[in-house]
């Protein structure tokens, strides 16, 4: 198995959200925790997408229905309990060059989803 | 008068002047036209948790993979125990900053002190709850929620530093 490459602590990453209605978000316009709370079916690696190898209408896919969040990485490979680290994750065929986890927090973490949301800023697209 | 005076006690009136609360009921027995009707309103002011209540009746409409991306639809016994804290926060005048669904059928009620440098969510799961205390400086915390922790954790989050 090929080895991930790790994302630098310069890049910025991006957060995808579905959130149709802006009352959804935080009256202030961040994201909320639950922006950045694993699935089940995530297996443990959040999915985001490395700013400089894509562009914000591309990572939004659909404007009309998601919201887009940046962070930069170093804020979240800062969070040493638990041990956050981000590897780029292309998806097959080129789908999405950009892809990329942040892997190291666990399904029950309620603390990690907060740090992150608060670290986030919304993308005026 | 003697009998009057010999019978005079001031115990007794003390104790009856006691403020009770009493319910009054009447019973109209008037035929009514048909036609007639009486609309009667009351201004009420919006609660302070109007908001977070009125979230909270969206997310009971959201179905599964609801954020197009696999998400449970938020349980029914989180969305009203969501409900029921809300409601409660309101009683106490604890306003309730905001309320989200998460991916996995959780509610999220987020609290915030006055000078919104602390902040306090709640998470609630079909089956368990969790309290996460952001502090403003240092390391956030998370416990097992219950309701009985309710009143420390309200301190918690208002008293200054």
């Amino acid at each position: 198995m090929e080895e991930r490459k790790l994302v630098h602590e310069n890049e910025w990453l991006y957060r995808r959200s579905w959130l149709p209605e802006r009352k959804f978000l935080n009256p202030d316009g961040s994201a909320t925790s639950r922006v950045f709370k694993l699935k089940e079916k995530d297996n443990g690696e959040l999915s985001v997408d490395v700013k400089s190898m894509t562009t914000a209408n591309i990572a939004v896919l659909d404007k009309g229905n998601f919201f887009l969040f940046e962070l930069l990485n170093k804020s979240v490979i800062l969070i040493t309990s638990p041990q956050l680290t981000t590897y780029l994750d292309p998806l097959l065929n080129g789908a999405n060059n950009a892809h990329a986890v942040i892997t190291g927090m666990a399904l029950e973490d309620e603390i990690t989803p907060g740090i992150l949301a608060k670290a986030s800023k919304k993308v005026l697209i | 008068m003697p009998a009057l005076t010999d019978n005079y006690t001031t115990s007794e009136h003390i104790t009856e002047t006691k403020t009770r609360l009493v319910n009054v009921h009447y019973l109209i027995d008037i035929p009514q036209p048909v036609s007639s009707s009486i609309v009667v309103s009351f201004s009420r002011a919006a609660g302070i948790n109007q908001r977070a209540l009125n979230l909270l009746l969206l997310y009971k409409d959201l179905k599964d993979n609801w954020d197009e991306d696999g998400g449970k639809e938020p349980s029914d016994s989180a969305l009203k125990t969501a409900t029921e804290l809300t409601l409660l926060l309101e009683k106490h005048g604890q306003k309730v900053y905001h309320t989200a669904p998460g991916p996995n059928g959780e509610i999220m009620l987020d609290l915030r002190n006055n000078e919104k440098n602390k902040s306090l969510e709640i998470v609630i799961y079909a089956n368990r709850a969790v309290s996460v205390l952001f502090p403003e400086n240092g390391k956030p915390t998370q416990q097992t929620f219950d309701f009985h922790n309710l009143p420390e954790l309200i301190q918690w989050l208002n008293e200054k530093n």
